[in-house]
């Protein structure tokens, strides 16, 4: 139940991003300098973070299994 | 393996390499422009898959002098993730190539029959196919023992060829990809010092992560294969 509740805040989270990128923008702000390089570069992170957070949940879960699998 | 340091180096790294490789003030060069970026990203994937090449046969060998399974399982996981990243690599660099080799006033077959030439392609296709003939030898022999024995030293002979195929080769025959007179990326006069600091960091982070891969699955592996190695 917990499980299920967490993942729905991280949902909801994910739904609401674009509102909070939006809330930054100013008509020359960061984001939009530079030819809006920063753009791809935020795009990027997002994808090359959520490849990190992958792996490490799957690191998390070898570990347990190998625990188990010490007793 | 287990140890999380070089994990989080690994994310330092390559956040690092993502963000000052799309930051770092490039040499406008003609045909290149601003696609020398590809440098930290596209020879990324072949830095991690000669480091992955030479982990795999570090075990092999290892394999053979103490004939304990689990450095078989090593083996085979870091050669797996080795060819994953060297279709990455592959991959990558068609993109690249059809920007830069692939000449926009030609019909788009003749580019092609220009392009597919390149000693370079051909060299890594075969060095590539050298080493999906080792994972088909291995699936192809039943008894353990065996199938570890045989693939190890097929992997040895598999590294010695990678040499000739992706190093020698190439640098004989005229060549439309850079570095034709020595290692590409790899050399100190082709590369501007400011690339230079985002390169080095690029490869190492690339390649820690073609490891970390790599070890996850090796400790699958392991778990799954646990019965046998006991005995």
């Amino acid at each position: 139940m917990k499980k299920a509740i967490n993942r729905f805040f991280a949902f909801l989270l994910l739904l609401s991003s674009p509102c909070l990128a939006m809330a930054q923008s100013g008509a020359d702000s960061l984001m939009r300098s530079n030819g809006r390089i920063y753009v791809v570069i935020a795009v990027l992170l997002v994808i090359l973070l959520g490849i990190f957070l992958y792996l490490f949940r799957v690191e998390r879960k070898l570990k347990k299994l190998e625990k188990e699998h010490q007793n | 393996m287990y140890k999380t340091w070089w994990k989080i180096l690994c994310v330092i790294l390559l956040v690092y390499a993502l963000v000052a490789g799309l930051l770092v003030k490039v040499p406008n060069l003609p045909i290149l422009g601003e696609t020398s970026r590809n440098l930290f990203y596209h020879v990324g994937m072949w830095a991690a898959m000669m480091v992955l090449f030479v982990c795999s046969l570090v075990h092999s060998i290892r394999y053979l002098r103490t004939m304990n399974l689990k450095y078989d399982i090593a083996a085979k996981n870091y050669a797996t993730v080795g060819i994953f990243f060297g279709l990455l690599g592959y991959a990558t660099g068609a993109i690249w190539a059809s920007y830069t080799w692939a000449d926009p006033n030609n019909p788009a077959f003749q580019s092609f029959s220009a392009v597919a030439r390149e000693p370079k392609l051909i060299g890594t296709a075969v060095g590539l196919l050298i080493y999906f003939a080792y994972l088909i030898l291995r699936d192809s022999i039943n008894d353990l023992d065996k199938r570890a024995r045989v693939s190890a030293v097929y992997n040895i002979f598999a590294f010695a060829m990678l040499f000739p195929t992706i190093f020698i080769v190439p640098r004989l025959l005229p060549s439309l990809h850079p570095g034709q007179e020595g290692n590409p990326a790899l050399n100190f006069n082709d590369v501007s010092s400011q690339m230079r600091m985002v390169e080095f960091p690029a490869f190492i982070g690339w390649a820690l992560l073609g490891v970390w891969i790599a070890t996850l699955k090796i400790r699958i592996n392991l778990l799954k294969e646990k019965s046998l190695l006991k005995k």
